[in-house]
């Protein structure tokens, strides 16, 4: 047996059956399907939400039923709200301990790894099953430096209870595009994390999101707050089972990074394909300080996701890398959004799509340079990839520069895998459709390097998963 | 029929303001011409005559501009030049210049070209004067035949009180080639659009703009090659000076349909930013549905580049002297492009008028 053949053979023992396993659905409490100002009392009731919230969700439903659909981006015909049920409670309150963890909820997270990653490489894990957040924890030593980790709803009448309000929606206000309105009116679970002035996280804190029931939303709100000279690093992973109806995922995040704190957001996107994912992400960063948005979208039937950051103070950063990955039946909207809004501030864009079997995938990008940014550098690279001619891969950027101090750079490539490098590979020995993923793999290894190692194994596993009968 | 101008093939966000035309490119309200236009009455170059009308395979090419400005210039043209060039290698170009004054405010031209199989043909189109709340528009529509080589030359040179719309359509048959070389140079606005559809086998398509902004100045373009031919060709280079308060939006879409085997395009674009209150924007589109093709863009934004004025600086130029050459030089493509001598003095002129000669 040549060790291709071992390769091929590691690559199939990962069963994609992993992320659609379904679990009896059981809540203990759910919302009718629908969209109404009696459902979002409701959850905003049984939530035990401040009045100031209940008050804020009301109005970002009206805020929802005043805007139009997006009048760009993919079809968004067949998503249905009144088929959508927005709040499934599941049968737990939220647990410090995997033990007391329902026994099926537990197994499935235990099967996409997480108390296990937890052990090996999380400072701490949130876990969100359905509407609620189920297991949240965060190593003792960690919790001693003073970072606050923990779910949203604790975080809104807790300790913390002021900075959330003086935070929550504001860098996403719902009037920011419908999809926020929504959110703003039915948000559930999520992660809250606060890190003080100073300290860096070594470890990277983890919130997964697991959607098991069918038909159902998801819209959880993660809020960040890296103080002055802070240091995190943030994974946010998230899966569902396939099922014939339309789900939806409309969650929210908002970072803020601080003077001189460098916070890195890093996402691997395996939504199920009946999925629509209109995530919307944002970070304000301070002077001097940087974010990072590391990014695979593999999943959903249909995605909207471009995590902007707006660089408020001189000399703040930002670098995002991403990947898309669209298969059949999938229409891929992802991209990113800068604001340069001060002096020398800086913008790295790379990111690599790939489309096979029929998927659709579009680069959407905005870099807006303001006039007080004088100084700033942005550049933007951005390749794809087309491995069929049943796909499409669309590229959509537009730079709007409005200061003549500056450097903004963009160049864009598509194209196919070399016939020359797959005839290469052949006759090194290597089988066609091991050829195309090796190819593959390498387009997609800029990426890969960013994420932690477990991320990147799973983001390569995926890819092969793709690739497997991309041939013929 | 929809009245938006330049609209991007592909719409994005709203805010960015590109997804059509601004305000201020709207076109003017003219009452309904009664007279018929009058056809094009200067020389013809030898192989190339002149069609009384234009025949449905022309007719029906749609411009980059959309459906309003090519049914405004159909309904206004005061002018019209439908021109049929036959087999054989024409040399000289056809130029026909619009002069907008005090008398005629107002020069609607609607261009018809049927370039028969191996035919040559340039023409050159001249743009210039001015008139209080002037206006001046142009409908290009192509039919380039197997083998045809055509050529337009635009040269804007209109005074800040008028407005201008060009719009040009094409489409082009097997090894056919058709070049649009733009030199935008004057207006409150200006407004552009070629739409070429490379429908024949090794079909090409080369487009040079070179544009100068300032003042209040608004440019805008749009810009698409469909490639629906296998081995395809298609060249996009921009490149342009803004400067005060002027403003331009760039919108360059190459888009790869399902069979364009082995089809290349490139798009480049290089902006110099005069001044803190120009206002540059771009939207350079790569849409692909054929996985054998090799699409490309690059686009470079900024201000003078300090290594290079460096070095003319230590060869003897003074600052001013330096950047003026560094301006030229974006225009160089276009410039050489152009066959008058003396159109080509007037456009470095008009520049270095405009930049106050060192």
């Amino acid at each position: 047996m040549s060790r291709f053949d071992q390769e091929k053979t590691r690559v199939e023992a990962v069963d994609r059956s992993v992320y659609d396993i379904k679990d009896r659905v059981d809540p203990s409490f759910e919302v009718d399907s629908g969209l109404t100002s009696a459902i979002v009392e409701k959850i905003s009731a049984e939530k035990h939400d401040p009045e100031w919230m209940r008050i804020f969700r009301l109005k970002a439903l009206r805020t929802y039923n005043e805007m139009a659909l997006p009048a760009w981006g993919p079809p968004l015909d067949e998503l249905d709200m009144e088929h959508i049920v927005t709040y499934v409670r599941p049968k737990t309150a939220m647990q410090g301990k995997w033990a007391d963890v329902p026994e099926d909820i537990k197994n499935t997270f235990e099967r996409l790894g997480i108390p296990e990653a937890e052990r090996k490489s999380l400072a701490g894990v949130g876990a969100q099953y359905d509407s609620e957040v189920v297991y949240h924890n965060v190593r003792a030593e960690v919790a001693a430096q003073g970072v606050v980790y923990t779910d949203m709803e604790s975080a809104l009448t807790g300790p913390y209870a002021e900075l959330v309000r003086k935070h929550f929606m504001r860098l996403v206000p719902p009037t920011d595009h419908k999809f926020a309105a929504l959110h703003g009116a039915v948000w559930s679970g999520g992660s809250f994390v606060y890190v003080p002035a100073g300290v860096s996280v070594e470890i990277p804190l983890q919130s997964y999101f697991r959607l098991n029931a069918p038909g159902a939303g998801q819209f959880e709100h993660t809020l960040i707050i890296v103080e002055e000279g802070a240091y995190l690093h943030f994974i946010e992973g998230c899966s569902a089972p396939k099922y014939s109806v339309a789900n939806l995922h409309a969650g929210c995040v908002e970072l803020y990074v601080g003077k001189n704190a460098r916070m890195r957001y890093s996402t691997i996107e395996n939504w199920s394909k009946n999925m629509y994912n209109l995530n919307t992400k944002r970070a304000l960063v301070e002077e001097g300080g940087t974010v990072e948005w590391v990014s695979g979208s593999f999943g959903s039937h249909t995605s909207y996701l471009y995590p902007m950051s707006v660089l408020k103070g001189a000399r703040s950063r930002m670098e995002f890398t991403g990947i898309t990955f669209a298969g059949a039946g999938q229409n891929l909207d992802t991209g990113v959004k800068v604001l340069h809004a001060a002096p020398n501030t800086t913008s790295h864009i790379t990111t690599k799509s790939i489309s096979r079997d029929g998927g659709i995938s579009t680069f959407r990008s905005a870099v807006t340079v303001a006039p007080e940014a004088e100084g700033s550098k942005s550049s933007v690279s951005c390749e794809s990839l087309m491995l069929d001619s049943r796909s499409r891969s669309d590229t959509v950027p537009v730079m709007d520069i409005r200061c003549d101090q500056v450097d903004v750079g963009h160049e864009a490539k598509i194209g196919r895998i070399s016939e020359e490098a797959i005839f290469y590979l052949m006759s090194r020995g290597l089988a066609e459709e091991d050829a195309r993923a090796l190819i593959v793999g390498g387009f997609a290894e800029p990426i890969a390097k960013e994420l932690p190692l477990e991320y990147a194994v799973e983001m390569n596993n995926l890819i092969h998963l793709e690739m497997k009968g991309s041939i013929g | 029929m929809n009245s938006a101008i330049n609209r991007l093939p592909v719409p994005t966000w709203s805010w960015t303001g590109v997804n059509q035309a601004e305000d201020s490119a709207v076109l003017p309200e003219l009452a309904v011409r009664k007279a018929p236009p009058l056809p094009y009455a200067g020389e013809l170059p030898e192989g190339v005559e002149l069609l009384s009308a234009l025949p449905e395979a022309v007719a029906s090419i749609p411009s980059g501009m959309g459906e309003a400005v090519d049914r405004f210039v159909l309904d206004h043209a005061d002018t019209v030049c439908y021109l049929r060039a036959q087999g054989g290698k024409t040399v000289a170009p056809l130029t026909l210049t619009r002069t907008l004054s005090s008398k005629q405010s107002v020069a609607v031209t609607h261009w018809g070209i049927s370039a028969g199989a191996g035919s040559a043909l340039t023409v050159v189109q001249v743009l210039r004067g001015g008139a209080d709340h002037g206006a001046a528009a142009d409908l290009t529509q192509i039919d380039a035949e197997p083998g045809a080589v055509v050529r337009i030359i635009q040269i804007q040179l209109l005074e800040t009180d008028s407005r201008s719309w060009s719009a040009v359509g094409a489409r082009v048959a097997e090894g056919a080639r058709v070049e649009v070389v733009r030199a935008v140079l004057g207006g409150s606005v200006a407004a552009c659009g070629t739409q070429i559809q490379l429908e024949g086998r090794a079909a090409e398509y080369s487009l040079d703009t070179a544009y100068f902004g300032d003042g209040e100045q608004s440019l805008d373009f749009n810009d698409l090659v469909i490639h629906t031919g296998k081995d395809t060709h298609s060249e996009l280079r921009t490149a342009g000076v803004l400067g005060d308060r002027s403003r331009k939006i760039l919108r360059g879409t190459i888009d790869f349909r399902q069979g364009a085997v082995r089809a290349v395009g490139h798009e480049n674009e290089t902006v110099l930013l005069l001044s803190p209150t120009a206002r540059n924007r771009t939207a350079p589109l790569i849409l692909c549905g054929e996985e054998l093709v090799e699409g490309q863009h690059a686009a470079t934004v900024g201000r003078f580049e300090e290594g290079q004025l460096y070095y003319l600086c230590s060869r003897g130029l003074s600052p001013a002297q330096a950047k003026h050459l560094m301006i030229e030089a974006r225009f160089a493509p276009v410039l050489d492009q152009i066959p008058d001598e003396a159109l080509r003095a007037e456009i470095l002129e008009n520049i270095g008028r405009r930049l106050g000669q060192p």
